[in-house]
């Protein structure tokens, strides 16, 4: 069965100048040749922390931001190298929703526009029949008829995000990038969201990318979760063997440093003693070798193997070769 | 253990050109020596504006304290004159922030910052004030402190920048702490350090910490009680251990029960596959222009019952250590 | 969607507007100064007492008096009847500068907002070149150039007052374009043309109204300076600027020739000014809110 969408070997990099008069151009490596695979009907999340590059592994999929090499595939064909005017017939089946319900909504049109427009662009709908898909979707999603003529800024956290959603699903995407959607939101309403597109995804098939920094959401919705830092891909495997044998020492960092909310479990908090480094300046050899608690000398050297531990389990490491 | 800072029934509004917002409605709590209370709700309910009123921080218009006394050793913080209030600040309480990077000023290097923290409060002079800053960016584990002294706030990390917060508002040697949300914006790795680094200062130091936060994981690492707050009223108070074991309040509960779970359920059966809806709970936050008559959570609660949508449930003490306001528990009005 | 007006969505805008409008005591003095002027522009047909360019030899340069409020020019033209026949004028010129101005300077800001990098660059530096030279001593040359006639001194002033717009719409631009909702659009499947016009624009048009209002002051200002040098309105058409020229000779003796004109400009452009101030602080979003 091809995967809704596979990414292959996905790099982008960020070039800029900075500071004063001369300064050379420096280079950011936000994605370093990462695959991953979602299949059809799943959710993969994809976690990691600020500077990973797990939302421009979103953007580049969706032909936000324009990738400097590698391929997407989309149901087999790879979209990176269609042109403008063939991606666009696409877009409607390819969508995002975004972080921050303050910001991802126009300020300055109704919630009938926002959520209509896309579908006004993909089909050319208009008038009624578009008002009543309108309609339809913002039902979907947990909101009202009477909302559709309100501005966003009349609404909650939780119910901007609805609209953002109700946005999202109005073309009818097979495949659709979660970046960060809860992050922003209280912990009450963030059940209620998670709750809906969980409900979605059963009735109508849909395919997701989970992005977020949070794993016990991530876990929660994810059949497949893959973990980044500083860009590359280090562990990916199905959730129950993902928590039942961590196997990179970050993975295993990453899911000791949730505070669990069980105070008769106390755990030690301070499980890494460093920073994350720079994006700008990634460790040689294993990227994490700067803070890993189990660093050997290939590590500080050499790039470590992509290794199976598992089945479906793979890890980049060089404790396991 | 004695009474560091007591809280007696602050109220507080906001008005703007729709109304006047109850911010805050006869909320009481109290703080011990050496202890870390974690105030805990979600957007809204008020824990900002506790702290904030606390220092006197609230703009004077569009705020007002409208009634209720914060008695810090004794003596009510909302008598003391602007000297006063400013001798305090920074000196006898502290606070941090959420967001590090607005609380430092990006034009002035870190060191720059800590001396003039350091001279205002205890006059030293330049070379000692340097000495007591690389002393306190050590306690907080910054690697090399006098190279960060030289630094601006944007060469720095979000985390480092959190502990240079932290350093500088512990300088004095305050005897509270209040920390708004310090490890909301910072990655889950960076955030167990700063909370490891800011339990274990206040600890050697026995300096009273109020730790405001959303997370109830955080919450259960660190403090040692817990108030509960939610749409600008004191909804339960108890032990950490005691609130997660027994958690009596209807919003507690489903607050709890609506946190996604890194390990299976404690206490529940192994769910190994399969994906179980989360408890979420009904409704949404209320507007504080015009709340909900008797007690605010009652439209989302799930068993309110005859007299919650008129009168407003006073805290009452269910054992020595835990505290709740709700009439269903505590034989008011069934 | 159909809406009976009162429940469509604008309308609850532009009521909180007027309300905040209301509450703040400069911004109604502006406003009843303005009103007081355009009601002099629209009505001037009607409400002044004589025909401003009838000749009446025996009547020249009177005082003012009962007959004529503010005195007669040398011409035995009735000043009063002149000046409110110029408010027409002025606030003409001054709408058509400024939507002329505020259309083109808002879509070439948007632009070279928007697309950044060498379109910016040059969009940029050619308004540049503009506003290094002083608005009116550019007006001046263009006006000259063109031909001493109110319609070419309106366009002048209009070229002239092109990169302020620019300006300002593109820093709005280069903001509101990082904004998710764009790209939201573009995975909608927008056109770049699309985002300018539909997302951008709109969420710049509050700046926009603003700086249009502070505008029309400088406009009037700038075109009644140009009429005073004979570069924009030709006699015998009243406009203020033009009867301060011919009044300058006058001023000694018979001071109201000048003086009217030039009170009308003051506080014309004064209301403009406050109204325009008032303006900004009700339409920042964050005071909305």
């Amino acid at each position: 069965m091809t995967p809704v969408i596979e990414t292959r070997n996905l790099v982008k990099h960020f070039t800029f100048t900075g500071g004063f008069l001369w300064r050379r151009p420096k280079r950011l490596t936000a994605v370093d040749h990462v695959s991953l695979m979602v299949p059809r009907g799943e959710t993969v999340g994809l976690v990691g922390e600020s500077g990973c590059g797990k939302s421009t592994v979103g953007n580049c999929i969706l032909r936000l931001i324009r990738a400097n090499s590698g391929q997407v595939l989309y149901n087999g064909q790879d979209i990176l190298t269609l042109s403008e005017n063939d991606f666009r017939k696409l877009r409607g089946k390819l969508q995002m929703v975004f972080q921050d319900p303050q910001t991802s909504l126009d300020p300055r049109m109704t919630v009938q526009t926002i959520v209509g427009y896309p579908l006004r662009l993909q089909r050319g709908l208009k008038g009624e029949s578009l008002e009543a898909r309108v309609i339809a979707v913002l039902e979907d999603v947990g909101l009202r008829q009477e909302h559709a003529a309100r501005y966003p800024h009349e609404f909650s956290g939780g119910q901007r995000q609805r609209i953002g959603i109700a946005r999202a699903l109005i073309t009818g995407p097979e495949f659709i990038v979660f970046d960060e959607p809860t992050s922003a939101l209280d912990v009450s309403v963030q059940s209620q969201i998670l709750n809906l597109i969980q409900v979605l995804q059963k009735v109508h098939g849909y395919t997701y990318l989970f992005i977020s920094h949070d794993l016990a959401v991530v876990r929660h919705v994810s059949s497949r979760i893959a973990v980044m830092y500083l860009g590359s891909i280090v562990e990916s495997a199905p959730k129950e063997r993902f928590f039942s044998n961590p196997s990179h020492p970050y993975t295993r960092a990453l899911i000791a440093s949730v505070p669990r909310p069980d105070p008769f479990f106390r755990q030690k908090l301070a499980v890494l003693n460093d920073d994350v480094p720079s994006p700008l300046h990634i460790p040689t050899g294993c990227r994490f070798h700067s803070r890993c608690p189990e660093v050997m000398t290939i590590c500080r050297k050499t790039t470590p193997p992509h290794v199976a531990v598992g089945p479906d389990h793979w890890v980049d490491c060089h404790l396991y070769h | 253990m004695s009474t560091l800072l007591n809280i007696e029934n602050l109220s507080v509004e906001f008005s703007n050109y729709q109304g006047i917002s109850s911010v805050l409605d006869r909320v009481s709590l109290t703080i011990e020596k050496g202890e870390i209370l974690g105030l805990v709700g979600e957007s809204g309910c008020g824990k900002s504006v506790t702290a904030l009123s606390i220092l006197r921080l609230i703009p004077e218009p569009p705020g007002r304290i409208t009634s209720g006394a914060i008695r810090f050793e004794g003596e009510d913080l909302l008598k003391f004159s602007p000297k006063r209030m400013r001798q305090i600040r920074g000196n006898e309480i502290s606070m941090i922030f959420q967001e590090p990077m607005s609380s430092l000023n990006p034009v002035f290097t870190i060191g720059n910052q800590m001396r003039e923290v350091v001279r205002i409060h205890r006059g030293l002079r330049r070379r000692e004030a340097d000495t007591l800053c690389a002393d306190m960016l050590h306690q907080v584990q910054m690697p090399d402190p006098k190279e960060v002294l030289k630094k601006y706030p944007h060469q720095l990390s979000g985390g480092m920048r959190q502990r240079v917060m932290i350093a500088m508002e512990l300088a004095c040697n305050p005897k509270l702490l209040i920390a708004d949300e310090p490890t909301t914006a910072l990655d889950v790795t960076v955030q167990g350090q700063v909370l490891a680094i800011l339990t274990g200062l206040s600890r050697r130091r026995n300096i009273s910490v109020l730790l405001i936060t959303h997370d109830m994981g955080v919450v259960a690492q660190v403090c040692d009680r817990v108030a509960v707050m939610y749409a600008g009223r004191l909804v339960e108070m108890a032990s950490t251990g005691e609130l997660f074991a027994n958690p009596i309040h209807p919003y507690t509960q489903g607050l709890i029960a609506s946190i996604p779970k890194m390990d299976q359920q404690s206490g529940g059966a192994q769910e190994t596959s399969g994906e179980h809806a989360l408890y979420s709970i009904p409704g949404t936050v209320p507007t504080l222009i015009q709340p909900p008559p008797g007690c605010r959570f009652h439209p989302r609660c799930t068993v309110s019952g005859s007299s919650c949508d008129s009168d407003v449930p006073e805290l009452r003490w269910v054992s020595p250590d835990h505290a709740v306001a709700c009439h269903r528990i505590t034989g008011g009005g069934l | 969607m159909k809406f009976p007006f009162y429940r469509h969505p604008k309308y609850h805008e532009l009521k909180l507007t007027a309300r905040l409008l209301r509450n703040n005591p400069t911004a109604m003095a502006g406003l009843v100064i303005l009103s007081v002027m355009g009601l002099m522009a629209l009505c001037a047909g009607w409400l002044a007492p004589y025909d401003p360019i009838r000749l009446s030899l025996a009547e020249r340069l009177q005082p003012p008096g009962m007959a004529h409020w503010f005195g007669t020019d040398e011409m035995g033209r009735d000043i009063l009847s002149r000046v409110m026949h110029g408010a027409r004028i002025s606030l003409r010129m001054g709408f058509v500068v400024v939507f002329i101005a505020g259309g083109l300077g808002s879509v070439i800001g948007a632009v070279a907002g928007y697309y950044g990098g060498r379109i910016d660059n040059i969009i940029m530096r050619v308004m540049d070149v503009i506003l290094s030279f002083p608005s009116l001593v550019l007006a001046m040359a263009l006006a000259a150039a063109m031909g001493p006639n109110l319609n070419n001194a309106i366009m002048a002033v209009a070229f002239v007052m092109i990169p302020k717009f620019a300006r300002l719409v593109r820093g709005e631009a280069l903001s509101v374009k990082e904004m998710p909702f764009i790209a939201a659009a573009r995975a909608s499947g927008a056109r770049n043309r699309w985002i300018i016009v539909h997302h951008i624009l709109p969420n710049c048009l509050n700046s926009v109204i603003v700086l249009g209002t502070l505008t029309l002051g400088d406009t009037i200002l700038i075109a009644a300076s140009l009429s005073f040098i004979g570069l924009g309105a030709q006699p015998p058409t009243p406009e203020w600027g033009a009867m301060i020229s011919v009044g300058r000779k006058f001023l000694m003796d018979q001071w109201w020739y000048a003086t009217f004109p030039g009170l009308f400009i003051l506080t014309t452009v004064i209301g403009f000014n406050i109204l325009g101030d008032a303006l900004r602080d009700i339409l920042d979003p964050r005071i909305r809110r």
